[in-house]
């Protein structure tokens, strides 16, 4: 198992610099000059000529992506062209926002998308089943930071109950952690209960009408049993592979929220970054992303293993 | 007064929704079981052979079906109407079913000592580790080699026969009373059938268990079986003894799959059949149920309800013309 783990980590490497190579290649291909936004309107053609040689644009193609490998090596992705900010330390400041935000709101797709899509999937036709089915196909219409917005006017401004921004790092404390985080949260998690409560129940309806569910009832366990041992550990491939990709897309759609909730969080980072065209920050949460990425799949083919043998085995 | 027979099923009704509304798949149909007894019950597809056993213990999907009506009894306690909770403590536990398609019916994500061991827990209030014990034990039992390091295996590990044989291990793991094998040899190859059947015999003598054996294939019937039913669009056509089956039936219907029997010998030639196929529960023709297909057939035998007839000791028939006809049996 170790092995496994160690040789997909060791596989993430040269992805890494592929990734790089085309987010190099990407930032090449921008039109505009970063020298020209930073020197403002007003600036002389020797005062322009100064912030390149400063930003090593003047360089040939080969020895600038030369520079970004020989830091990557280090761990070192460079410095922010503004703020003047180590990448690594922006990421660092505007990780834990994101992953509180994508970590809580994964949460909520779990504990609600999977009893939702249990109920739905045990009682194909019945009431209960058409009125989540119904539920499902509006949270599917509704964008998330749409929902957001909402949140914020119905539960924020109006009712008052929650606050409609400002994160409270978990360390502080961490009730207002959650208390400020359960509205955006929230907002990005339905896409994703929809999904996963959609997906759950068909394959929930299918588990539950094959052969080995009906020997499983003919053994005298109780229903309980049945449904939660022998057909949910059936149905839960497929469930995986949407919790895997909700992985990605919670990420996504937290770039959203943090601008509606104004939370300064790698979404944030980003979308100012790509305004600025601040090559390095871009890279930096490129390559971030990569790796998330790379270790939420990881997660996930570890789990098929867990829940199909025949897959183990190979 | 004397002791009730182990099953006794009065008038089964099984009813399955359609777009046209309720059709009856099983039709009043009765039948007794004694304790130790092999009872066979013999059908084409579509007999309702599987149904009105999976409807014993409750075990059909509802909906879309139904026990519309009358009655089953375990040892005089009524299984029809009885809570969920108190069903499930009679199945795999008095009444254990084997299953026609080994390759499905076993969960692909456990591990078949566990999913022996589960049932051993559930029913014998064993600890995890007795209950993998006897896991092991009964895997032994059934023949499997090396059970102790095969119990740790997968089903997609094991072979078509020797699924059916962990089936066999699981089934009968609780020691139940009665066992019903649904057409628990149709699935494996000629040489296997024949293992897995004295399998079934040598565990029914070793554990004094009643069968009901589900097949449409006379020569296992013959080789497993105290008594017969025989099926027929959801009715019973004919029930008797294994001998006065084969030797003196009393129905067109028997008297054609004893017939299709494939025969060796100087006798041997083409394969009979009986012409046409089973009806379908929507379309079942007035009169005998039988009659479109039945090379006896008159004006009577199509019209009204047949009566079930007793023609001998044991042996009854719904058959209108069994007094004039002289059917032929096996020789």
């Amino acid at each position: 198992m170790s092995k496994v783990i160690g040789r997909r980590l060791l596989l993430t490497i040269p992805l890494l610099f592929f990734v790089s190579l085309i987010v190099f290649a990407l930032a090449q291909l921008v039109p505009g000059d970063p020298a020209v936004t930073i020197a403002g309107e007003q600036a002389t053609a020797a005062r322009i000529e100064e912030i390149r040689e400063k930003l090593g644009i003047n360089d040939s193609t080969l020895v600038q992506y030369g520079r970004l490998v020989g830091g990557l090596v280090q761990g070192d992705l460079g410095t922010s062209l503004y703020s003047e900010q180590k990448v690594t330390d922006a990421l660092f400041t505007a990780l834990p926002i994101t992953l509180s935000l994508a970590g809580l709101a994964l949460l909520f797709v779990i504990v609600v998308g999977i009893p939702f899509g249990l109920l739905a999937g045990t009682r194909p036709g019945s009431l209960l089943d058409r009125i989540l089915t119904a539920v499902a196909a509006l949270g599917v219409a509704a964008p998330g930071y749409w929902v957001g917005i909402l949140l914020i006017i119905v539960f924020g401004l109006g009712l008052g109950w929650f606050p409609t921004g400002l994160y409270v790092p978990f360390g502080e404390s961490p009730t207002r952690w959650l208390y400020h985080l359960i509205l955006p949260a929230f907002a990005l998690s339905l896409a994703g209960i929809v999904e996963v409560t959609r997906q759950l129940r068909s394959s929930m309806r299918d588990a539950m009408t094959a052969d080995y569910v009906r020997t499983a009832r003919a053994k005298g366990l109780r229903q309980r049993t049945v449904v939660l041992k022998h057909a949910l550990k059936n149905a839960a491939v497929p469930l995986v592979t949407v919790l895997g990709l909700q992985v990605n897309v919670l990420l996504g759609g937290a770039i959203a929220l943090e601008l509606v909730f104004g939370f300064s969080g790698v979404g944030a980072l980003a979308v100012r970054a790509v305004q600025n065209r601040d090559i390095p920050v871009i890279q930096g949460i490129v390559l971030l992303s990569v790796v998330v990425v790379s270790l939420s799949n990881l997660l996930v083919d570890l789990a098929y293993g867990w829940l199909n043998p025949k897959v183990r085995a190979q | 007064m004397s002791e009730p027979p182990l099953l006794e099923v009065t008038d089964l009704d099984v009813d399955f929704a359609t777009d046209h509304g309720w059709e009856r798949v099983v039709n009043h149909v009765s039948f007794t079981v004694d304790r130790g007894e092999t009872l066979g019950l013999v059908g084409e597809s579509g007999s309702g052979k599987s149904v009105t056993c999976m409807a014993l213990t409750a075990l059909i999907p509802m909906p879309p079906g139904r026990v519309a009506g009358g009655s089953v009894r375990l040892e005089g306690r009524e299984l029809i109407g009885m809570p969920a909770a108190e069903l499930e403590q009679v199945r795999g536990a008095e009444v254990a079913n084997i299953f026609q398609e080994p390759m499905t019916s076993l969960n692909p994500a456990f591990t078949v000592g566990e999913q022996i061991a589960e049932m051993v827990r559930r029913h014998k209030g064993l600890s995890r580790r007795a209950a993998r014990g006897r896991a092991v034990e009964m895997l032994d039992r059934v023949g499997i080699p090396n059970a102790s390091r095969r119990a740790e295996e997968y089903p997609h590990q094991f072979s078509g026969g020797m699924r059916q044989r962990v089936m066999i291990a699981m089934a009968v793991s609780c020691e139940p009373k009665l066992l019903i094998a649904d057409e628990p040899t149709t699935a494996l190859d000629v040489t296997i059938q024949a293992q897995v059947l004295d399998l079934l015999r040598d565990m029914q003598a070793e554990l004094g268990m009643s069968v009901v054996f589900i097949t449409h294939d006379l020569g296992v019937v013959a080789h497993s079986c105290d008594h017969v039913v025989v099926l027929y669009g959801g009715r019973v056509m004919e029930e008797a003894p294994i001998d006065e089956l084969y030797f003196r039936p009393a129905h067109p219907y028997t008297e054609g799959l004893l017939t299709a029997m494939p025969q060796i010998g100087p006798r041997a030639g083409r394969l009979a059949s009986i012409p046409g196929s089973t009806p379908v529960p929507s379309s079942l023709p007035a009169g005998c149920v039988f009659n479109p297909r039945c090379p006896y057939v008159v004006e009577r035998c199509r019209e009204g309800e047949i009566p079930l007839v007793e023609v001998g000791p044991g042996h009854r028939s719904r058959c209108v013309r069994v007094s004039e006809l002289n059917l032929v049996g096996t020789s």
